[in-house]
């Protein structure tokens, strides 16, 4: 038997970097606001990144990979049938409490693929609609950076830069040789006093700001369906509080902030008689033209000791220089290269003992400090683009603690993706030659890397090849808005992280200058 | 019962023997039964099953506690530490330009084809 709930302005599904985003936003209106998130508060004392423990930590509480973690507040995603896994975390902070802080904005070209190179389609919306969001959003995380950088129009207000650290500055005098595009990593990490970097998660700025307005955040509150009893409206949620209790939470407003696959998953797990197919998905688009960021991977090995380990996880620096679409390519749009950090010494040993670099023994120590901070990574991030083919489903086989069904991912990379990844990849080995690398590593794609999700719900004019609109509200129901990466129309090829909490900060403020658009 | 604390001792010491041969001391760097708690892997039914068998079979072993044996060698406190230092003096020896705003720029050399706007 439901309990009925008193009912509130708006619900918010999810409190990740979309959904905090939001909160705060509307926080500063006179709307009585609930977000339920699935997963707990973490105590900040207890992230992966504090403790000498960390590289234990990642390959068991906090695992990128929520089959392996398993905790009480994950659902099973099913990925057998996809080269890349997903990764992500569910708590308040969502997958900004493990992801590295790396945050470039899109290109003022990612938002017009269509006009400018013939693929993907164009956004409803463009740079400049984002450009005061990206810079309000840099302003609440705490984004460091360069100003400057050529390939984006004038971004102010950055702070100090992470320092690139003695490999960083190794690779940039390279790409100075080779003549190509380099600029200082753009990221959402701060340093604090006593000299130690912090890196920025959205528990710890956006949230205690938006509780403070009088967001009410419940925790461990999983929802099952958005209700729908009449054609083009919601009229709540079912959710299960942490007791596993079901509740129906009535609003007037429901925004969905739960990623590039719980979002398309509640919407087809909410199908009823009025929306059959699932909610909000008359064009058959919800779930579809997924996009994942195909990577690949580069890893030279130097003689010398760099202290490439030394610095903030996955923040140096990074190349646009194949970033847009050039005749001479077999591929339209392109790639970053990211130029990552040296692993950890966990991951080193267990990486060179698989890879027959380290054996135990006498030499154990030997080898093992010829590789440990002797490395430079980076990463070839490729601009996926949108096929009906790429996407998800609910799977009724493997359900969550809570009963709602699991997902499947179906996923391959097409043509273009593989050629990028192969351009991509020699060009990593050119750089890593340049600088003197006695051995190279390189493979693609790096399964445990589908952070970005893409694309499920995507944005567009018309109602018949989009699920939302500019406004993030779905074609079909007017109350019913999507804030996260779900309706990112292209992926650009860098994180969406700066892109997401700007689309959210923008659609948010729009219902705040135009109630009527969107409530009933 | 004293027997049998005589027998857990020998246990003790044979594996200590062993998971030092996987890992050495070396310079700076500690054997492994300086850093990690043997008793650990001795509760794992696996590894005292292998090891009361005679002669031992140390491949099976080598196999069945190699990766827990390397996650907690390289998570202690006092390895880390270690490597920190390592880094660190690097670090401080090393001539750094980027940590200034100013520098950072200077070695940055952007050419014209690269304005992509």
């Amino acid at each position: 038997m439901k309990t009925k709930e008193k009912e509130v302005d708006i619900i918010i599904i999810g409190a990740g970097a979309s959904g905090a985003a939001a909160a705060w936003n509307l926080s500063k209106t006179n709307y009585k606001i609930v977000c339920l998130e699935q997963g707990p508060l973490v105590n900040k004392n207890n992230y992966c990144s504090f403790q000498y423990k960390w590289e234990k930590l990642k390959k068991n509480k906090f695992n990128i990979n929520p089959n392996i973690r398993k905790l009480k507040q994950d659902y099973p995603i099913d990925d057998k049938n996809s080269p890349i896994s997903i990764a992500n975390f569910n708590a308040v902070g969502g997958s900004t409490i493990l992801y590295s802080g790396h945050f470039p904005r899109f290109h003022v070209s990612d938002f017009k693929t269509k006009t400018l190179d013939d693929v993907g389609k164009d956004w409803p919306i463009t740079y400049s609609d984002l450009e005061k969001y990206y810079d309000l959003n840099d302003k609440m995380m705490g984004v460091a950076g360069l100003t400057g950088d050529p390939v984006y129009p004038k971004i102010l207000n950055l702070k100090q830069p992470v320092p690139l650290g003695y490999a960083g500055e190794k690779i940039a005098k390279g790409f100075n040789k080779l003549g190509w595009h380099w600029w200082p990593s753009y990221s959402a990490v701060t340093k604090k006093i006593n000299g130690k970097y912090q890196k920025m998660s959205v528990d710890k700025n956006y949230w205690p700001k938006a509780i403070k307005n009088g967001v009410n955040l419940k925790t461990n509150c999983k929802v099952k369906k958005i209700v729908s009893k009449a054609s083009g409206q919601v009229s709540g949620v079912i959710y299960l509080d942490s007791k596993n209790k079901e509740k129906f939470l009535g609003a007037k407003l429901v925004i969905l902030a739960c990623s590039g696959i719980g979002t398309p998953r509640l919407l087809l797990n909410s199908a009823n008689d009025y929306y059959p197919k699932g909610l909000a998905n008359s064009s058959g688009l919800v779930g579809k033209n997924l996009m994942l960021h195909p990577l690949g991977y580069v890893e030279g090995i130097f003689k010398n000791f760099l202290a490439s380990n030394y610095g903030p996880e996955g923040c140096c620096l990074a190349s646009h220089e194949f970033y847009e679409t050039k005749k001479l390519n077999e591929f339209k749009r392109g790639y970053t290269i990211h130029v990552l950090r040296g692993t950890g010494p966990l991951e080193t040993a267990m990486n060179s003992l698989k890879l027959k670099r380290l054996k135990f023994g006498k030499s154990f120590h030997k080898d093992f400090l010829k590789i440990y901070g002797c490395t430079i990574p980076l990463a070839i991030i490729c601009e996926d683009l949108p096929e009906k083919t790429n996407f998800i489903e609910l799977d009724n086989s493997k359900k969550d603690s809570g009963g709602i069904p699991g997902v499947k991912i179906n996923y391959s990379l097409n043509k273009n993706t593989k050629k990028m990844l192969a351009h991509g990849i020699e060009k990593g080995k050119k750089i890593m030659k340049t600088i003197g690398a006695h051995s190279i590593l390189s493979f693609a794609p790096v399964r445990h890397t589908g952070w970005h999700t893409m694309g499920t719900a995507c944005m567009g004019v018309s109602a018949k090849d989009s699920v939302v609109n500019s406004f993030g509200q779905t074609h079909d129901i007017k109350n019913l808005v999507v804030v996260d990466s779900s309706i990112f129309t292209t992926s650009g090829g860098v994180n969406p992280m700066s892109t997401i909490q700007a689309l959210s900060l923008k659609i948010t403020d729009d219902i705040k200058s135009s109630p009527n658009r969107f409530f009933l | 019962m004293k027997g049998h604390n005589l027998y857990n001792l020998e246990i003790k010491k044979i594996f200590k023997k062993y998971i030092d041969k996987m890992i050495p001391k070396y310079k700076y760097m500690p054997e492994a039964s300086k850093v990690i708690k043997i008793e650990y892997f001795l509760k794992k039914k696996q590894v005292s099953k292998i090891l009361k068998q005679k002669p031992l079979d140390s491949e099976r072993l080598s196999l069945c506690i190699k990766n827990d044996l390397l996650e907690e060698y390289f998570t202690s406190k006092r390895v880390i530490e270690i490597l920190e230092k390592r880094t660190k003096n690097f670090i401080s020896n090393s001539k750094i330009i980027s940590s200034n705003s100013i520098k950072l720029t200077k070695l940055i050399k952007i050419s014209k084809k690269n304005k992509c706007l």
